[in-house]
Order: C-alpha cells, then structure tokens, then sequence
C-alpha cells in the first residue's frame, strides 16, 4: 500500500497517519470481501436451488406441454375416425371425399404434421396431401395392436416424407360393419414440432423414451446415463469430464394416455455463473463507488487523527532546535488529542515560565555578583568589565578614557571612632553625590572600603576631565549630618587617562591608584593626574603598604624592648616596648619607614591594639617568670588616642592579661595631647581613673601650654632626644633640658630623658636631678630574650653601669 | 353433412304441418306414374352375401327404411345417391315413384325417430366398392358400371 501513495501524500500523512490508513483501508477491504464472500455464498446456494427447482419445473411442464399436445392430436385423431365420412374408408375413398375432410382437417386445424387414412387392408386410401394411392401401405408399427383402437407411435420415420415424426393411430370402425376394423387414421406430428417444445432458453432437455433410448438432447449435453438412478433418486448435481451439471429428472403422470416418455432437464453449472458473474460485477462496482468515498473519509480519518500529534512532534522539533519556547500548537481537536494539545501549550507554557524564572534568578545573581550590595554601585568586577568594554569602543572613536580613583580621606578615622554603620552611611551618601556628578552612560563603582572609581566614557580631551575632578570634589565638600554627627568629607582624586597613561585595564587601573595616592600625599581633597616620574617613590611605598596590610595577621611585627634606669640606684625601673616589622625577604624595618604609613592607612590602630596586649603579655610572662616588676610603656598614636573606646580596649586588654594598671605606662606625643586638647584632658583622666599612668613623649618639641600641662593627669614628661645629643656641651638645650626637669618637678611630674648615649650626659641629667634616662649609654632595644638575660644580671649586681 | 342442416331444418315446422306434408309425399309415390325418361338402365346391386330376391316394392321399402333385415337376418345397409343425383332421381321415379325432394321432408321426420337415411355416396364406383365389401348392403348403379364383385339383384327398368 505505502509504495502507492504519491509523495505528497506521503508528506500529508505521517507514518502512523499510513499505518492507519492502511490497517482501515485493509479491514474495509477485508469486511466488503467477507460480505461479499457470503453473499455471494448465498447467492450461489439460491442459485443452485432456484436452478434445481427451475429445472425440475422446466422438466415437468415441458413434459406437460409435449403430454397436453399429444392428447389433444390423439382426441382429434379419435373424434376424426369417428366420422361418417371415414364409411369412405370401404370404398377406398372412391369419392375421395375422406382425402377432402382430411386436407380440411389440416387447414382449419392447423396441423403441423399430416393425416393418413387406410384401409382396412392397411392401404392408404386418404392423406391430407396429395400424394396418396393404394400401392403405399401403413407402416407395421403404426398399426394398433388387436383388440385396441388407438397406438401412439413413438418417435420414428415417417415413410412417406421421411422426416422424423410420433404419430398418433386410431382403428376406424364403421356403423356397417361392427366389430371389424374399417381402416385406420394415423395423424402424424414432426418430430421438429416436438423438438421446438422442448427447446429450452438456458438449459437443455434430454428426452427419453419408455426404454431409455434418446429422443431429444437439445444440445448434445453429455448425459448421465448412468445417473439416471441417483437422478430419479434426486441428487442432481454430477460431472462428466470435469464440467458440473445440475439436473432435474421428471416423468409424466399417469394417465389415461400411454405417454411413458422421460425427461432430465440439465444445466452446466458454469451456465449458472451467469448471475453470480452480474453478482460480482455489481459487488466490485459499489466496491469501487463506495471504496472512492471511503478512502477519502479514511484519509481524512487518518490525518484527523494523527495531525495534532505531528504538529506537536514538529513543534518539539522546533523547540528543541531552536529553544523557541513562544512556540505552541492549535488546539484543533476535541477529546483526548485536544487535551493533549493544550497539555502540551500548558508544559511549554510552564516550561517557559520556569526558564523565564531561572534567567531573572540568574541575572540577579549576576548583578547581585557585578554589585556592590552596600551602595548598590558595580563593584570591582563590573567596574572591570565596564572599562574593558570602553576601551576598544574608545580606540575606534579616537576618543579617550578618564579612570578617577576617589579615596576618603580619613574615612578610617569615622569608622573607627563613629563605628560602621556611620561608615557605611557615609558611604551610601558618597555613592549618591558621585552618581549626581556624572553622566549616565558613566560608571561609578565601589572598589571597596572607602575606594570608588569613576569611569568616565569617551572623553574627547584629558582637558574635559579636570572640571568633573574639581565637580566631584565639591560635591563631597558639603556637610553630612549622619545621626548626630556632622561629618566633614573629603576626598584624593587619582586620574589616569586612556590611551595616555596606560593602554589596558590594569596599568590604567594601577596608574589612577598611583595618582590617587599622591594627592593623598598632597594632604588630599585635590585631585592628581598621573605622572610617569611619580612611580619609583611611590612603587615602593605602595609596596610596603600592601605588604603592611598582611603583616599584623602574618605575624611579621615583633616587639623589642628598651630598658628605662634610675639615674639614683642606677637600676632598670623600667621597658619600653618598641614595635618591629620583620618584612619578609628584607629584614627588619625601621619603624621611622613604616610607622607613618601606619597612621596614613589607619593600620595603626589594629596595630596599637596588638602592640598593648603584645607588651602586656609579656610584662606578665615576666612577672610570672620571677623578674622584678618593671613599668611597661607603650606608645599610643592619636588615632588610638582618640579612637572610639580607648579606655575599654585598655581596660579589656589589662583584664585579659592580668596586667597591673600601675604598672602599665602609655606614651602620647605632646603634639597628639595638644591637637585636641580638651578632649585629651578628658581620655588622660580616664586613664589616670583607671590607674593607668601617662606620659608625655617627645615634649618640647611641640608647643605645650604650660597651663594644660598643669591639667593633664600625666605623671612622666619624656625630654625629647634633640634636647638630649646636645648636652652638656650646648648651653641652650642644655638650659631647655634644665627648665623642663625644673618645671616638671615643679608640677610634680617624673622625667626621663631619652637618647641618653654618653656619661657626660648621664651626669648632667643626675645633676639637674632628672629621674628616669634610657638610651644607648645604658642599652639599645632588644628582644623580648635578651632583655630577660639582662634583668637576670642586672638583678644580681644590682648596677646600672653594667648593662652595657 | 347435408342431411344433417335439412334435419335441423325440418325440426323448427309444426307437428301437424309436418303431417300434412307426410300423407301428399305417399299420396305422390303412389299415385303419379313416373316422369323420367328411361333413358339408362339402372342395376340394383348387392352384396354377394345376399341370396334373396329383390322386388320393386321391397326396394321401395329398403329405401324407406321400412324394411331392415334381410330375410337371413342380416342387416340392410342401402346405399344411397346424393339428392340432386340424376341417377338417384331417376331411380326414386322408378322406384319410390317420388322425385327425390319430395322425399325430403319424409327423410326429416324419420331423422327425428332416430333413423339415419341410407349412406350416401357419390359414384357408382363408390357405390360397387361399398356394396361389395359391406355385408347386407344394397345400392344402385348405372348399368355400365362394372359390377365386379357385387351381386346384380334387379335391372331397372
């Protein structure tokens, strides 16, 4: 079947579509031949048994019709010799009146056959031709047997025409001379009129006579002689040299006349396929005129049926190749394949929805990763991606690019002393105002802490680029009320300029932050362009810092200790804990390189704390070692000093390491006391209330109101070391060395000189009556071990002398 | 066949016409002297079987069917002429004294009782061969009849 669909039926029908169309062509097929096998079955068994009872009628009433005709010429035949005319008969018809009745016999009785008179002698005297006379006789079996008057005369030849013939013989007897026989009346009958009775349309008769000799076979049928028995017995159907005949077998009733003729009416069974063939052809017709109409209606069916389930396969096709989720079938059925098809519109529907979900997710994510969450700004990273993709932009436009690093100055300072939450306030504010400064199509972005970038796209000249610097700098200028805290902003802008300072992301980058630090430097709120000659200072500072961020969790900071002696007893009363970065691969640092970078970063703060709680472990390790109990001082930078909560770190890190508040000696220089005077007053009192003691460090070099030092709760004043290179020998610092210990014992306040380095100098400080000394002369700083030697000696011999 | 219609004929008159009719027919055979010529002799023939003698007045008889038998017993069979027959005219004048229509009317009324008239025939060949082979009959022919086989019982006149 699928090989006679024409292509583009093939392309109309899927191939379930042709499964289907031939499952329903082949069982309409098979159900029309079925029936049309029965009826025709049918038909074939009403066939045979209508033949079977047409023959056995046709037999009969053909046998009847030959019977009722040979009657009626023998009633003729009898009433005809009865006549009186037939006297003539003893004349021989002299008169010749017998030969005229007879030939008016057959006129007016239309007789097919002729009539022939004798005599008594048998000579025929009369016929109704005119070819009689005396010398013809009457045939001896014409010739009723004695004592009867009448014979029927099977078929024979009849003598005087010689055609075939039955004839019909009555003995004529006469008034005259009764009980002779006067002569005889023969009416004959062709046998050709008996065979035009029996001559059958569709059919043939087979005529036979009393001894079963054939008289008739129409047209020559093969007869079943031999099934004359079983036909009698009625079972006719038999077959001679592989043909099939059906036969019908009848005899005449018994009558009064001596008719003992048999008949077969025969008919080959091929004859009857006649109807069966007008059957079939009418069968294959409405085959074809309903199988036309059908086949459309299958066809129909079958696409009907499979369309909604190629639409859906060919979407599904579709989507998968294309990821075309938009895409949806018509719902063009109704029941199962319609809910089918709005199941499917529904999947891909939701499908959608779900993918549709997980893009918005994924984007969020994306920027929830591209954006800093505190100031909802890009963040390093799409600040990154944002320069990478202006700079080609900007190489084919011959345009530039401006990269501004902006860094608050002293934003370290409000985080530390106004906490966090300010900070980030701060922040958020400052996001705000430098996204008021830009364009739209510029970014500004959160580095992170207090860094921002700005990119500024396609900038046609580094000219244009200054008054948005000098912009955004004024924008920070104003006040910002945060709580109840009005803060004053300031900001380092560092500028580096594509193509000019820098051809890629990360030399512009590292170029803006080079800029940003030298304004810094510059003491900030200013803007710097960057400049090639900067780098060999700044590289190295920029170095260290980003080394110094790591080195308090590295570990790399270590304390050394410088002893403070009584200048009476001679005896250490005293340590000074000395901070040391042991940078990796150069050794240790001064602190003169990387203390100031300290405070600039605000590392110092972290770094102060740790220094404390360093200092005081160890003053207790050594106490708990057995070592005399010395005062620890340790330095304390303004940030420190006016950090958030000095008294409580203090007072946290005495508690945690079981420190001696007396014991513990913390050092501000006199220009960190002074800047800020009154609130000093304030933490040193704090201090003092908690026991610990204060000192003034470097004094002298700073301009100290006498009358605050009268205020300050400071128990030591440590004379400057530029005071102290200089004596005895220069008389006006040896005079300022003089008026400090005079006026410090004034006040009641402890002296120690530092950078003591000679005997000269230890002599003349004895002598103006100062307390305390420490310096070289007695003994360089040093580590935590080689201090504990000392003590241990120093302990025992008890002089100062020999500490060197 | 003839006779037959006249029957039928004679059938539809009146019982006392029919009568009348039969007293004038004897009255004119008996009565009237023959009117034909006696121009042939006419040979009354019989069966061989027949020994007896025949006159004219038992001819008469014979052919009025008064008479049946023969004196041996044997039936009569008289073989007639047609009725327009010259020979039967001349014979019924010579006989019967009567025209043959005359007689017509008689013949009737005997049909009616059931009698048949003589047998008719045609010639005198007929007549000889009839005669000649039925036993009893009588007939008459011409005289130049040959008559083989029969018994010549009368010539006439």
């Amino acid at each position: 079947m699928k090989t006679f669909l024409p292509t583009s039926l093939s392309r109309f029908l899927g191939p379930s579509a042709r499964r289907m169309l031939f499952v329903l062509s082949a069982l309409y097929l098979i159900t029309y031949a079925s029936v049309s096998a029965i009826v025709l079955s049918d038909l074939s068994a009403y066939q045979l048994a209508a033949e079977r009872k047409r023959l056995a009628l046709v037999a009969s009433a053909k046998l009847n019709v030959v019977k009722r005709e040979f009657v009626h010429q023998a009633l003729n035949d009898r009433a005809w010799a009865r006549l009186d005319v037939m006297n003539d008969l003893i004349t021989d018809d002299v008169d010749k009146r017998v030969a005229r009745t007879l030939r008016q016999m057959k006129r007016e009785y239309k007789l097919p056959g002729e009539i022939y008179a004798f005599n008594a002698a048998g000579a025929l005297v009369a016929s109704s031709t005119r070819r009689s006379s005396l010398q013809q006789t009457i045939p001896r079996n014409w010739i009723p047997a004695p004592q009867t008057d009448f014979l029927f005369i099977d078929k024979s030849p009849d003598p005087y025409d010689g055609g075939m013939t039955v004839a019909f013989s009555e003995v004529v007897h006469t008034a005259y001379a009764p009980r002779q026989v006067s002569g005889y009346l023969v009416v004959t009958y062709p046998w050709r009129v008996v065979r035009s009775l029996l001559h059958l349309k569709t059919g043939d008769l087979i005529l036979l006579n009393q001894r079963g000799s054939v008289l008739y076979n129409g047209t020559g049928s093969p007869l079943p002689l031999v099934s004359l028995a079983r036909l009698r017995a009625r079972a006719p159907v038999y077959s001679i040299e592989n043909k099939t005949y059906l036969a019908s077998y009848a005899a005449p009733s018994v009558s009064a006349f001596p008719l003992h003729w048999q008949v077969v009416a025969i008919n080959s069974a091929n004859a009857m396929k006649g109807p069966l063939r007008a059957a079939w052809k009418q069968i294959m017709l409405w085959a074809f005129l309903l199988g036309a109409p059908m086949g459309v209606l299958i066809v129909w069916l079958a696409y009907r049926f499979t369309k909604p389930l190629t639409d859906i396969t060919a979407a599904v096709a579709d989507i998968s190749r294309s990821s075309n989720l938009s895409r949806r079938v018509a719902v063009t059925s109704r029941g199962e394949l319609g809910v089918f098809q709005e199941a499917f519109n529904n999947m891909v529907s939701r499908l959608q929805q779900v993918l549709l979900e997980k893009t918005r997710e994924a984007e969020a994510l994306e920027v929830l990763a591209m954006t800093d969450s505190l100031t909802q700004l890009p963040n390093r990273m799409l600040f990154v991606n944002h320069l990478e993709q202006a700079l080609p932009r900007a190489y084919w436009r011959n345009r530039s690019v401006a990269v501004l690093f902006l860094d608050l100055d002293r934003f370290k300072f409000v985080n530390d002393t106004l906490g966090h939450d300010t900070g980030d306030r701060l922040l958020r504010a400052t996001a705000t105002r430098l996204l008021a400064c830009v364009r739209e199509t510029d970014t500004v972005a959160r580095l992170g802490g207090d860094e921002f970038a700005i990119l500024l796209d396609e900038v046609a000249s580094p000219d244009d680029v200054a008054p948005i610097a000098r912009k955004i700098l004024e924008a920070l200028v104003p006040p910002l009320m945060i709580g109840n805290d009005e803060l004053l902003i300031t900001g380092s802008l560092g500028i580096s300029l594509y193509p000019l300072d820098g051809a890629d992301v990360q030399s512009l980058m590292k170029n803006a932050d080079r800029a940003m630090y030298q304004a810094k430097q510059h003491g900030g709120n200013t803007y710097q362009f960057y400049q090639a000659d900067m780098n060999a200072h700044s590289r190295r500072r920029f170095n260290m810092e980003s080394d110094l961020r790591h080195a308090l969790e590295r570990q790399e900071f270590i304390l050394h200790y410088q002893p403070q002696v009584d200048l009476i007893s001679g005896g250490v009363v005293g340590l000074e804990a000395l901070i040391r970065w042991e940078r990796p691969g150069v050794g240790l640092v001064s602190p003169m390189e990387f203390v100031p970078l300290l405070e600039e970063t605000g590392l110092i703060v972290p770094v102060g704390e740790w220094v404390l709680r360093a200092a005081c472990e160890q003053h207790h390790a050594w106490c708990a070692a057995g070592l005399p109990v010395l005062r620890m001082a340790v330095n304390l930078s303004g940030r420190q000093f006016y950090g958030a909560d000095l008294i409580g770190t203090v007072q946290r890190i005495l508690r945690d390491t079981s420190m001696d508040p007396m014991c513990l000696e913390l050092e501000l220089t006199e220009s960190i006391i002074m800047k800020k005077a009154d609130p000093a007053v304030e933490v040193l009192r704090a201090l003092s209330a908690i026991g610990v003691r204060c000192a003034i460090d470097d004094f002298g070099t700073g301009y100290s109101s006498l009358s605050y030092l009268k205020r300050f709760p400071v128990t030591i004043l440590k004379i400057d070391q530029s005071f102290v290179r200089n004596i005895p020998d220069d008389s006006d610092d040896a005079a300022i060395v003089s008026a400090i210990i005079t006026m410090a014992h004034a006040l009641d306040i402890e002296t120690i000189a530092e950078g003591v380095e000679t005997h000269d100098q230890m002599v003349f400080l004895q002598g103006r009556g100062c307390q305390l000394a420490q310096g070289y002369y007695f003994s360089p700083p040093r580590p935590s071990k080689e201090i504990e030697h000392l003590l241990n000696r120093k302990f025992q011999s008890g002089h100062a002398r020999s500490l060197s | 066949m003839r006779h037959f219609l006249c029957c039928f004929e004679g059938g539809a008159m009146s019982a006392w016409i029919a009568r009348a009719i039969t007293s004038f027919v004897l009255l004119a055979i008996i009565g009237q002297p023959g009117i034909a010529e006696n121009k042939r002799k006419i040979l009354v023939v019989g069966n061989p079987g027949i020994l007896a003698s025949v006159s004219r007045k038992e001819l008469a008889a014979i052919y009025l069917l008064r008479i049946a038998f023969w004196p041996n017993g044997q039936r009569i069979v008289p073989v007639n002429r047609g009725a327009a027959n010259p020979l039967r005219i001349q014979f019924s004048q010579l006989i019967l004294h009567e025209p043959p229509m005359a007689l017509a009317d008689y013949w009737n009324q005997m049909h009616f009782q059931g009698v048949n008239p003589p047998v008719i025939m045609d010639s005198n060949r007929a007549v000889v061969a009839f005669v000649r082979k039925v036993p009893g009959a009588i007939g008459y022919v011409s005289a130049t009849t040959p008559t083989d086989g029969v018994k010549v019982l009368r010539r006439l006149p």
